[in-house]
């Protein structure tokens, strides 16, 4: 034996009994070595924290220790608040938000979700962002009633599944792959509001704005969707911050999609290279309620048709 | 543990942490074997499995060992992971086949989340000797260079971190008892 072991299973390992210098050449597996982001366990207690305080009582079982059924909500961290469970809004679900949702009690991780705190469920100011917290604000950058007219008021319970805001966190598909799981969190009552339904004064339904966040190609990219269904069709108006113009020879679609079977409909193109306001005015010619994901992909003029390259993403509630 | 797991069904946070604090590496492991060096999606995959796990939990025995349970929900979702970013969008509207994924087997797959357990089973400094070689490659002289300790510190706890994880290993030299119990958990929808 050297008295210097080379990097792995190394000399040291003949020592061993034939077993334990297998075990030891395992370990040059780099999968054993794999650790989870530090944020993930408060985003897993935050969304199953969230989850319990709405979930029905699971069917009776023997009691094992001192287990309490009802636990009370409890801050997980300086960043992590859990916000109260909201009241129906008067009149009804809105139309938004068909499935209603579960009750909302949204957890606050701010740096993973972007939420509102509590206090923003009254209703945004004239330009709603300096209503909406740091981290609301960061997340989605402002947001802003979806037409003129409209109060503003964020509808109590009209809870949205989670979307990832956090563009710098999240990678070349920002809820890509995890806005389909998060699409079972959904049904675990992990709330977030990343969609949040706009109403007029006489308490209609003037349209839902939708934060998307931008994929790793774009991490400084964001944008907000104001979505209005018209008569003849639904009427999505994208801003977009931070988006580069689009390439010669490229431009960014927009899509709406739908998860089972996925299936994506084109709301329209642009490419951003004229330096106007970056506000886009697409049509959908079908519901967003069955295609709740609104993206945006750069595609090539060569082949147009093609997966493209997602540039940004955002759900409404569905 | 019985304690922990009434715990965890009840949404306790403290039972949740411990839950997570226990098996997140582990279920990282079988994340990072099956979906690759994607940190991110690591992550989601670490996510998913809890609060799959959670939404489940009414089906865990509290007197069963959650780690078979948990390490199928892993392998599940990293799968299914991978699908969904593998696959294909096209603009004509057609619904999109799920795209092959050539996971590594259950075996590996389950053989890897158990050593994986009994590495962080390990003393730390133990384990820290184990990382430095195997993922920083660095020799023992340079293990002990940046831990501060003498050569035969180091010599003396990676050879003890071997032997206890030989010992503690030694069910996986009979490779059909390394599988999760079937009734732990349902493996039919297994992909090949």
């Amino acid at each position: 034996m050297t008295d210097d072991m080379s990097p792995g299973t190394g000399p040291e390992s003949e020592a061993l009994d034939p077993w334990t210098a297998h075990v030891a050449g395992l370990l040059d597996n780099p999968a054993l070595w794999a650790e989870p982001s530090p944020g993930v366990e408060d985003q897993v207690v935050a969304a199953i924290l969230a989850g319990a305080a709405v979930r029905p009582a699971p069917p009776a079982r023997p009691p094992v220790g001192p287990a309490d059924p009802e636990p009370p909500p409890v801050p997980l961290s300086p960043d992590l608040t859990v916000v109260a469970p909201q009241p129906p809004r008067p009149g009804g679900s809105p139309p938004a938000q068909p499935s209603g949702g579960p009750p909302a009690a949204a957890p606050f991780d701010p740096a993973v979700t972007g939420v509102l705190p509590p206090e923003v469920t009254g209703s945004l100011g004239a330009a709603g962002s300096p209503a909406i917290g740091p981290a609301g604000t960061a997340a989605t950058g402002s947001l802003r009633p979806a037409t003129p007219g409209v109060t503003g008021a964020v509808v109590p319970g009209a809870s949205a599944p989670v979307v990832s805001l956090d563009a710098a966190r999240r990678r070349r598909r920002p809820g890509g792959w995890l806005l389909g799981g998060l699409a079972t969190a959904a049904a675990l009552a992990v709330i977030a509001i990343g969609a949040l339904a706009v109403v007029n004064r006489d308490g209609s339904i003037a349209g839902t704005e939708v934060a998307l966040a931008g994929s790793e190609l774009v991490p400084e990219a964001s944008a907000v969707a104001h979505v209005e269904p018209r008569n003849d069709g639904v009427r999505i108006v994208l801003e977009v911050t931070g988006l580069p113009p689009a390439p010669p020879g490229s431009f960014y679609a927009a899509w709406v999609v739908k998860e089972e079977p996925r299936t994506r409909v084109p709301i329209g193109s642009f490419h951003l290279r004229g330096g106007g306001a970056d506000q886009i005015e697409l049509w959908s010619g079908v519901s967003t309620d069955d295609y709740p994901v609104v993206s945006v992909t750069r595609q090539s003029e060569a082949d147009p048709a093609g997966p493209g390259e997602p540039m940004l993403r955002g759900r409404l509630g569905g | 543990m019985e304690h922990l797991v009434a715990g965890f069904i009840a949404g306790d946070p403290d039972a949740v942490r411990a839950i997570y604090q226990r098996f997140a590496r582990p279920v990282a492991t079988v994340a990072r074997s099956v979906v690759g060096n994607d940190q991110t999606l690591i992550d989601d995959v670490v996510q998913q499995t809890f609060t799959k796990a959670w939404q489940a939990s009414h089906t865990i025995d509290p007197g069963r060992d959650l780690a078979p349970w948990l390490y199928a929900i892993a392998r599940r979702t990293a799968i299914d992971a991978v699908r969904y970013e593998r696959r294909p969008t096209r603009g004509d509207h057609a619904p999109e086949a799920d795209a092959p994924v050539g996971a590594p087997t259950m075996e590996q797959t389950w053989e890897a989340f158990q050593v994986r357990q009994a590495l962080d089973a390990l003393p730390e400094d133990e384990r820290t000797v184990l990382l430095l070689n195997h993922v920083g490659g660095l020799s023992h002289s340079e293990i002990a260079d940046r831990l501060g300790v003498p050569m035969g510190t180091v010599k003396s706890r990676s050879h003890r971190a071997l032997r206890r994880l030989g010992a503690s290993l030694q069910h996986l030299q009979n490779p059909a008892a390394n599988r999760p119990d079937p009734a732990d958990v349902s493996f039919s929808r297994e992909v090949p």
